[in-house]
């Protein structure tokens, strides 16, 4: 089995600026906006784990931008927080 | 070559149709002699005892060109040649000649190009250039009908427009030297890393317009929907079922929605407020030519490009007005009843015109928009003949109607507003009855009102509510540009001016920056934008631009000295290629990974064409209609030339599997769309899909 290459970002496989970080420069911004999303669904819903959060966003497909579907789908199959 | 005997007065006009046009009228007996020399239509008038000879361009019949013959940059000096031996496709070598020719015997010249920035540098160029001259005369006109080339032509202007011609000039320097520059050192920088030479050209307005559409592409890739809630409800009232509308648009929290359905559960109200007024509404104002674009692209989905192209032929057949123009102003000195009378003699507008006529009317509504040349976008009165295409005729109506809309009364109608209040909820019905449909009868099919009459009712009656439900919505990314909407956003911008925007949009398009009706940006357009972002921001965003484009309106207004602000533009921009030059090498190497990745995603290939058994079979995307299909690459082998295609959903992500159909051999895909998926054969026709397999 290849050995994970830590510099590169998981989901694009492109370098990432800092080795430090998660993902690339872009699915950062989009899992920051995720983030900051979670608080007005909690808002909304009043209750609502991270997981079902996730869960939703792909039931919701075409309407969630293609980075943040990115990010939503490797969280949710990879089971990171 | 044949020419003509002198004395005369030579005319200069700008196109072929126009000198035609502008002789017809100046001649005494509407008869001007027509010489074809070396094959240019030349006009021979007589007017008051005086020969008039007139002579069309082909638009530009010079361009700039670097003095220096090495390839690098910066290139800061330049002259004008002969467009032909700038751009070897330019067919303008024979209008040249005979301009040289026809200048020997001619006392006065007549510049009579149309009256805006481009048509007094065509008109200057040619005069000193070409004829060798300094001093003319010029006719201003803002139609191509008799009367106003008569009326120009007896009120000419000693001198050609200092304003026009300096902004007019400024403008051609500074996108030159900006056009050529950055292109040299785009393609250089990629030639330094890679190797190889490709042309990237990027313009001082094409930069920026493209940076707005990729933003866009990047709030869209990173947009994230947020739940909210709206209160949907119907009422009975006199037994019919009305919409009613909840005094909170949006709720924000599932909770609280959920409360109010719960607290309207008895469904039965009571009416607390019943509010009538009446309203006017005022016709839209004149057309310039932004909002003319604009309405064409809803009405006829016509692109900024096209609708300008026809309105330019409708000008040269003096059907409208001049159309590149800003202004939402008619004059009365226009002559507005000569107009109207001249259209109650088409059978379309015969009664609207006969009503204006009759009602004695004669003023228009008028907008705020100014232009110090041209009047707002108006029809001359004339018959279009049955030459006209069915898209000119669908555009001349739109310009006539719009007028015909000017002289019209406000429309007016009553809005009526039903409150119920049903345990402290607020609910309304809206209704609206129209009184005088005023203008809008003039400019129907363009814009209509709904009526929705709603019955006489008296307050405190219980009303009963259908249902009250809770609505769960998501927020939606925002639209992705069409031409029309881009245009919009240029102008927002102050980038580009009335006559260029259309063609920089274009321009985007032919250079595969950008794809499809509903613009997206190509591979190409994201990587040029992506390392032009991070490695010389100046370039894509909006405010050097402006800069410019202010600098160069005021020397229209100021008369400045054209010179010294080239002298200051150089300068700075020298400075600026200076520093582009220092991180040529980290450009380059940016561009060339991000083309070799965009080069790459750009084709996803399938599999081996079974037809032909040597091709690809590969995903390719229509430059032209946006759609994509399946096509083989020996298409463009010219020994081979396989026709093998196969449709593609035009929605949802596709992507390979690897494998091949048991039933036909043909690649299988996997086509995504929201929760759908589907692995299927690409073959419309496979057995598979038939067996429901």
């Amino acid at each position: 089995m290849k050995p994970k290459n830590k510099s590169l970002c998981p989901i694009c496989k492109i370098n990432k600026k800092n080795p430090s970080d998660k993902y690339c420069k872009n699915h950062l911004q989009a899992k920051e906006g995720l983030q900051k999303g979670y608080e007005s669904w909690l808002k909304a819903y009043s209750i609502l784990s991270w997981e079902d959060y996730l869960k939703q966003l792909l039931d919701l497909g075409d309407q969630v931008g293609n980075l943040v579907r990115d990010v939503v789908e490797y969280e949710f199959y990879f089971k990171e927080n | 070559m044949s020419t003509i005997e002198g004395p005369y007065i030579l005319g200069i006009s700008e196109k072929p149709q126009a000198a035609q046009r502008i002789a017809r009228a100046l001649d005494k007996n509407n008869k001007p002699e027509l010489n074809r020399i070396k094959n240019v239509p030349v006009y021979l008038c007589q007017r008051d005892g005086i020969k008039i000879v007139i002579a069309p361009a082909l638009g530009h019949l010079l361009a700039l060109s670097s003095i220096s013959k090495t390839w690098n940059y910066p290139v800061l000096d330049y002259e004008w040649k002969p467009n032909y031996e700038v751009n070897k496709t330019a067919r303008t070598k024979n209008f040249i000649d005979v301009f040289k020719s026809l200048s020997k015997n001619a006392t006065d010249i007549i510049v009579m190009t149309d009256f805006d920035r481009e048509g007094e540098v065509i008109g200057y160029l040619i005069l000193k250039y070409i004829l060798g001259r300094d001093q003319a005369e010029r006719m201003k006109f803002s139609t191509l009908t008799r009367r106003d080339i008569i009326k120009a032509y007896d009120n000419r202007e000693k001198t050609l427009d200092s304003g026009f011609l300096n902004s007019g000039l400024i403008r051609h320097y500074v996108d030159w030297l900006y056009g050529i520059n950055y292109s040299r050192a785009l393609s250089s920088a990629f030639k330094r890393v890679s190797g190889r030479f490709k042309t990237i050209s990027i313009g001082r307005v094409q930069g920026p317009t493209l940076n707005s559409v990729v933003e866009l592409e990047n709030e869209i890739n990173i947009f994230l929907p947020i739940p909210y809630w709206t209160i949907e409800s119907e009422v009975i009232l006199e037994s019919k079922n009305f919409k009613a509308s909840y005094e909170k648009s949006r709720i924000n929290n599932q909770k609280e929605a959920f409360q109010i359905v719960d607290d309207c559960r008895s469904l039965v109200g009571k009416i607390k407020d019943i509010i009538q007024e009446k309203k006017s509404r005022y016709p839209f104002p004149p057309f310039n030519l932004g909002d003319l674009q604009r309405e064409a692209y809803i009405h006829f989905k016509f692109s900024p490009h096209k609708t300008l192209e026809i309105a330019e032929k409708l000008y040269l057949s003096a059907l409208i007005s001049y159309p590149r123009t800003d202004s939402q102003k008619l004059p009365m000195t226009l002559g507005h009843k000569s107009i109207l009378t001249k259209l109650e003699n088409q059978n379309n507008y015969k009664d609207y015109a006969n009503e204006i006529i009759t009602s004695k009317k004669f003023k228009p509504s008028e907008g705020k928009k100014i232009d110090a040349a041209h009047p707002a976008i108006h029809p001359t009165g004339n018959k279009p003949d049955k030459s006209f295409s069915s898209r000119e005729i669908k555009l001349y109506d739109l310009i006539v109607k719009r007028y015909l809309s000017l002289f019209g009364k406000p429309a007016l109608f009553s809005n009526k507003s039903i409150i119920i209040e049903i345990n402290k909820h607020k609910f309304e019905v809206k209704g609206s009855e129209i009184i005088d449909e005023g203008w809008i009868r003039y400019y129907k099919p363009y814009y209509s009102l709904k009526e929705k009459i709603l019955p006489e009712i008296d307050i405190e009656n219980e009303i009963i509510f259908n249902f009250i439900d809770a609505k769960e919505h998501f927020t939606s990314p925002p639209y992705r540009y069409n031409e029309s909407t881009l245009l919009r956003k240029m102008e927002d911008e102050k980038i580009g001016t009335k006559a260029t925007r259309a063609g920089i949009i274009q321009t985007l398009f032919a250079r595969g920056y950008i794809e499809g009706s509903i613009i997206n940006a190509t591979p190409l357009g994201l990587a040029v934008v992506s390392v032009l972002q991070e490695q010389y921001p100046v370039l894509v965003k909006s405010e050097m631009t402006r800069n410019l484009e202010e600098i160069m309106e005021n020397v229209q207004d100021q008369k400045k000295d054209i010179d010294k602000i080239i002298l200051s533009i150089k300068k700075e921009l020298k400075e600026m290629l200076v520093s582009f030059h220092t991180k040529e090498l980290e450009i380059g190497s940016s561009l060339y990974n991000n083309l070799k990745k965009s080069e790459g995603s750009e084709i996803i290939v399938l599999g081996k064409c079974i037809e032909c058994k040597k091709g690809d079979l590969r995903i390719i995307r229509s430059k032209k209609t946006g759609k994509r299909f399946i096509a083989c690459s020996s298409y463009f082998d010219k020994a081979i030339k396989c026709n093998a295609t196969y449709p593609l959903p035009s929605t949802g992500s596709i992507k390979t599997t690897g494998q091949k159909c048991s039933f036909d051999g043909l690649p299988i895909i996997e086509w995504r769309k929201g929760k759908l998926k589907k692995i299927m054969c690409i073959s419309p026709e496979c057995p598979s899909k038939k067996k429901g397999d």
